[in-house]
């Protein structure tokens, strides 16, 4: 897992690999905290991108956008694949679009994923009260009382909340209010 | 009154329910299926008051005939009624599901007509996404007050995880919020009926923190007991919070750092093995003081600084900054022959060394104040 990490070095590997067992499992050098780390925030970074990917459906097609930091991408088609299977999965990064079928099988397309759905010949199936659904759950599960944005900004990264619409929240909200 | 009204009421009304936990042991098998469960809880969201939605958390209905009186869907107060029809509530959840906007369902409801009426419409929803909709996912099912027995063994085998709200520590606290319930037939004999019916991840329970005059020890009194006699999961704890138009809303609001400790205590109990009685000691008038519970424990136990070469696990785990993984490490490192001869270590070990170091001698050294 931390192999995938995007400042992953070799050489930290190599120095663990020289270390004691026992000091490498209890994390008790700088290189195998450093390792470990890595590993925490490759994990943190997988479990955000299920969480917070939206979908889409056209047909037996599941598609969404994803901004992935570390090298991830197989993982999390994995997980949706394991998700829903019977569907072709395909998640848009930057210029590229990679999909999983319904069968297991990756392949990579050198395009964004609106131009991989138009020349796929998969209509656009976001439908305008998808968002407005969820955004009226979203709003009612607040309670106001317990009003605490630090804490939801500590564990919505920014461009997490664009795909949940809330973004003015995080922008207008004031401080953590301390009434208690 | 359009679903878009429903989705609001409803999910209003169910929000104070706080189980989020989306994980189960069951496996999803074959490939004509949608959803599965997953190993832990994923979060989709964190509202305003930074908690975690992972579950799309709804109630049924909100006309309810029951008298809870910190309850805003109670019989006592004037709200829009709202519900759901099972075929309906089906088409919303898988929407947002296939969407990937939720992790599983949490269906609750307020008790419309009579218990058992009420759960055949909740099973009525559950079997829909089972059956016709091929749903693997997870489904949280709360079990009403007063239900009968073989609605609960129904629910069981349509769902991963069951729940059935205490509300308050023993009957005499509960008659204080309620007239309506009977603490030992209606939820203490459903709890027994749930766990005899082996939910495949087991059984919650909810408790309002101040909404009657309970004291800390009591609720804790009961948490242990539920999870010793009744085999809970978890136990959670709700701040007590008014509600316009019912008869607690003049009633102070629970300061959300009570829950917090009890939170604090209960994973104690639960993942260090710290027993009530070692609480029962720093507590004044029944109730846990403000501020950190291990803090407050620690600076009763230790009158000296713990050898962290030396110190067993019992005493590791009771300084705070070390948890049970740090201690662990700790005694991995010793028992490989090495001993810990600076703060640098503990601190890649990953102690919290700014609260650990008032209770702990490094190298023979160590702070000369307790903070």
């Amino acid at each position: 897992m931390a192999a995938r990490h995007r400042d992953f070095d070799d050489r930290i590997l190599q120095a663990v690999l020289s270390q004691d067992d026992a000091l490498v499992s209890a994390c008790a050098t700088p290189e195998s905290r450093s390792l470990h780390n890595m590993h925490s925030c490759v994990s943190r970074s997988l479990c955000k991108a299920e969480g917070f990917t939206r979908l889409e459906v056209s047909g037996n097609t599941l598609y969404g956008r994803v901004e992935l930091e570390h090298d991830i991408m197989d993982l999390l088609l994995s997980h949706f694949h394991r998700r829903y299977p019977g569907y072709d999965v395909a998640l848009g990064q930057g210029n590229e679009t990679f999909v999983m079928d319904a069968y297991g099988r990756v392949r990579v397309c050198k395009c964004g994923i609106d131009r991989y759905l138009i020349e796929n010949g998969i209509p656009n199936a976001a439908e305008p009260d998808s968002d407005q659904l969820f955004e009226t759950y979203y709003l009612s599960q607040c309670i106001k009382e317990r009003r605490n944005v630090g804490l939801m900004r500590k564990m919505m990264p920014r461009k997490h909340s664009r795909l949940n619409h809330i973004e003015h929240m995080l922008n207008n909200a004031g401080a953590r209010i301390t009434d208690f | 009154m359009d679903t878009l009204d429903k989705v609001r009421l409803l999910g209003a009304a169910g929000k104070w329910d706080t189980c989020a936990s989306s994980s189960s042991p069951r496996k999803s098998v074959g490939l004509d299926r949608v959803g599965n469960v997953a190993k832990g809880g994923i979060c989709h969201s964190f509202t305003e008051d930074g908690r975690c939605v992972s579950l799309f958390k709804t109630l049924m209905t909100n006309d309810c005939v029951m008298d809870c009186k910190y309850c805003s869907n109670s019989i006592h107060c004037g709200k829009t009624p709202a519900e759901y029809e099972p075929g309906e509530l089906a088409r919303v959840f898988m929407h947002l599901y296939m969407r990937n906007y939720v992790e599983g369902l949490f269906l609750s409801s307020a008790i419309c007509k009579s218990p058992d009426a009420t759960t055949e419409s909740m099973l009525d929803t559950v079997r829909l996404l089972r059956g016709a909709y091929l749903f693997q996912g997870y489904v949280h099912f709360k079990i009403l007050p007063g239900v009968d027995r073989s609605l609960v063994k129904q629910a069981s085998e349509l769902s991963d995880r069951l729940s059935i709200n205490l509300e308050a520590p023993n009957g005499s606290r509960l008659s204080e919020v309620t007239d309506m319930k009977d603490y030992n037939s209606d939820i203490i004999r459903r709890q027994k009926y749930i766990r005899d019916a082996l939910p495949p991840s087991g059984q919650t329970t909810q408790l309002v923190v101040g909404g009657s005059d309970e004291t800390d020890l009591e609720i804790l009194e009961t948490a242990v007991w539920e999870y010793g006699k009744i085999g809970l999961k978890r136990v959670y704890y709700s701040a007590f919070s008014p509600v316009v138009g019912t008869p607690l809303e003049g009633k102070d609001r629970t300061p959300v750092d009570r829950e917090k400790r009890l939170y604090n205590v209960d994973f104690m109990m639960r993942k260090y093995g710290i027993r009530l009685n070692e609480f029962r000691d720093i507590m004044v008038d029944y109730n846990l003081p403000p501020g950190d519970p291990k803090m407050h424990m620690a600076k009763n136990r230790f009158d000296s600084p713990l050898d962290v070469n030396e110190a067993p696990y019992e005493e590791l785990v009771r300084v705070p900054g070390i948890g049970p993984l740090s201690a662990k490490r700790i005694l991995a490192v010793r028992d490989s022959g090495c001993r810990i001869k600076k703060r640098s270590e503990l601190h890649s070990i990953g102690v919290v060394l700014k609260r650990a170091e008032p209770f702990l001698s490094i190298g023979g050294g160590f702070q000369s104040r307790l903070a």
